[in-house]
């Protein structure tokens, strides 16, 4: 058989700065990469493996999950295959078919197909709409105590810490004491904040805390954490009866080699970065700021920014497009030939992007980019 | 690049074409040398799949300037620096590997020991290990012999009866070896202290008090004049 070339090849982010949000915080530091290196392997870090991937003495996966535990606050850890995983395992624990679970209307769309593949009944918190998305403690508590007025039995509750659209930082601490008042055991998706910012899983009241490594934890991905209160770590890490060190939810194993490896070599480099959150959102402001120079551009979502991931509106690159001989792909071109990658093809009414661990000469160059496009196309509008 | 050679190698193996084209590279890389350097066909050799695995971390090392330069990758004067000097590491460690396979000339261990030692001060308590270390390659200019500990009290430690009277001529003496260490660290731009001593107290009081000075590395040894060349160049390595 002869094989197609698969193009695997990435210069993407050796010459360009990539503004995609999904991409900014996965990216390896220099210790992740040499440890990519070492464990490159499909079974690299099995050869000590006694039937438990949390076990392993050697290299010390045990040691690290006590580490990534504090690092978070929970009482229990487990490495899943990404954040969506973490999500089904839970729920696939807690409830039965035909359950309900309340979830912020900000979710990923994993949260819903989670909540799908488990046939569980979604009942969504609403946010506040244009222009800041916000889903507030007190609507939450009103979807809830509603959903409980009707004599439904929520099972499970489910808050987006960081959203993907807006990157709203939502007020967790409060959201989960409502939960907790009700009797609900809540899940705090941290896939946007885990390894950004400071988790504090036992202080913010969450009874389950997921994250992502290839999101924003520096690591090659696939690959999750899965953090547990104490109350709940029977129930989510129960072993199989035929097979009695495999935790049933975790299929025995989850990732391996590469994905856990840099995730591991990661954590020092993770766990100091967010002591430095207060700076990275200094510098997304003052992004924000100068983008905001520009006349027809507006960011949404909370004002000021709390998070790296920046949505703005800009009708101002619409009006260019329309008439512009390539129409909506002009922005991505202009931005491409100027080494700036990551706002998707033909997109001008609105974008999302990060400046997430640029430096203060990079960001200025990049607002300086969207300046110029603007200057250049200024008789188109 | 085009081999115009290839033409040739049609009903050739896969591996024999592969071996070729990386003699006409190495040839080819070897033009672009000095006479001096250039690159001659490898013979047998056995990978040093330690100093591999260095290259490979060094040169990761180095790829975070080209992050952190984004997007013209230009550098400023003290990264350039930094970049280079971590190429230049690499350099040196591929010719290491080159010179296994003979397709550059060995460096002596001589010659190894002497570039090695360039910005190094070696502290040791007797003339005649001066005169091995000399022998090993180290330019004697790098060397400075301490006959006497670096603080006075140190010598009642090494010699409990010496009078107080003959202590103030150790005390001058003291005084010109730690005079001779600071010339020759200034004048000679040199940025490590390594004390070589063997395993005895003069040796350990030694050692103890230019860490405590001058933050300097200690290598002990049981017998100095055991010590090969080739030992001694991987202890400063």
């Amino acid at each position: 058989m002869e094989c197609k070339e698969y193009g695997l090849t990435r210069s993407a982010e050796r010459d360009n700065l990539n503004l995609n949000p999904l991409q900014r915080g996965g990216v390896l530091p220099l210790e992740a990469k040499k440890a990519l290196l070492e464990y490159a392997d499909g079974y690299s870090v099995c050869d000590y493996c006694a039937g438990r991937l949390d076990e392993i003495p050697t290299p010390s996966i045990t040691g690290f999950l006590d580490d990534l535990a504090k690092f978070i606050n929970v009482d229990e850890v487990r490495t899943t295959h990404g954040a969506r995983e973490s999500k089904f395992a839970i729920m696939h624990s807690l409830c039965e078919p035909g359950d309900t679970v309340i979830v912020d209307g900000n979710a990923h769309y994993t949260t819903h197909l989670a909540a799908e593949r488990n046939r569980l009944k979604m009942i969504e918190v609403p946010n506040n709409g244009h222009p800041e998305y916000k889903i507030t403690p007190e609507g939450y508590k009103e979807t809830l105590e509603n959903a409980i007025d009707k004599g439904i039995d929520v099972k499970l509750a489910l808050l987006t810490h960081v959203d993907g659209n807006y990157g709203n930082l939502t007020d967790a601490k409060k959201i989960g004491g409502v939960a907790h008042k009700e009797g609900v055991p809540i899940i705090l998706n941290c896939a946007y904040s885990m390894g950004r910012l400071p988790i504090d899983a036992k202080d913010l009241n969450m009874d389950f805390v997921v994250g992502s490594g290839h999101k924003s934890m520096a690591a090659s991905g696939p690959i999750g954490v899965l953090g547990i209160k104490e109350d709940y770590t029977d129930k989510i890490l129960q072993v199989s009866k035929r097979h009695q060190v495999k935790e049933i939810e975790m299929l025995g194993c989850t990732s391996r080699g590469a994905p856990i490896v840099t995730l591991m070599a990661s954590l020092p480099h993770v766990a100091e970065r967010v002591k430095h959150w207060d700076e990275k959102v200094k510098k997304t402001r003052n992004f924000v700021s100068q983008m905001e120079e520009i006349e027809g551009i507006t960011q949404v979502g909370i004002r000021p920014k709390e998070h790296d991931l920046t949505r703005f509106e800009t009708p101002v690159f619409d009006k260019i497009a329309e008439k512009h001989p390539r129409r909506g792909f002009f922005l991505y071109e202009e931005l491409k030939k100027r080494n700036v990658v990551g706002i998707k093809r033909g997109q001008t009414k609105w974008f999302k992007c990060s400046v997430y661990g640029f430096s203060e000469e990079q960001i200025n160059y990049i607002a300086d980019s969207f300046k110029e496009i603007v200057e250049k196309y200024k008789e188109y509008l | 690049m085009y081999f115009p050679h290839f033409s040739n190698f049609n009903g050739d193996s896969m591996e024999k074409l592969r071996l070729r084209q990386a003699q006409l590279l190495i040839e080819e890389a070897g033009k672009s040398k000095t006479a001096c350097e250039k690159l001659k066909s490898p013979k047998e050799g056995k990978i040093n799949a330690c100093l591999y695995s260095e290259i490979i971390n060094e040169l990761i090392e180095a790829e975070e300037f080209i992050y952190s330069s984004r997007p013209s990758h230009k550098l400023n004067e003290k990264d350039s620096n930094l970049f280079c000097t971590k190429i230049i590491g690499v350099r040196n460690k591929i010719d290491k590997i080159l010179a296994d396979f003979s397709v550059i000339e060995k460096e002596s261990v001589e010659e190894e020991i002497k570039k090695l030692s360039e910005n190094i001060l070696i502290l040791t308590t007797k003339s005649n290990f001066k005169k091995s270390f000399s022998k090993f390659g180290v330019d004697p200019q790098r060397i400075v012999v301490a006959g006497v500990p670096l603080e006075v009290e140190d010598m009642k430690i090494l010699n409990p009866k010496i009078p107080d009277a003959a202590l103030k001529g150790i005390e001058k003496k003291i005084e010109h070896v730690k005079n001779d260490i600071q010339r020759k660290v200034s004048d000679l731009n040199l940025d490590k202290i390594l004390v070589i001593v063997e395993t005895d107290k003069a040796g350990e009081i030694l050692a103890k008090r230019a860490k405590e000075l001058y933050n300097a590395n200690i290598i002990a040894f049981d017998n100095l004049k055991d010590i090969t060349a080739e030992e001694f160049k991987n202890i400063i390595y």
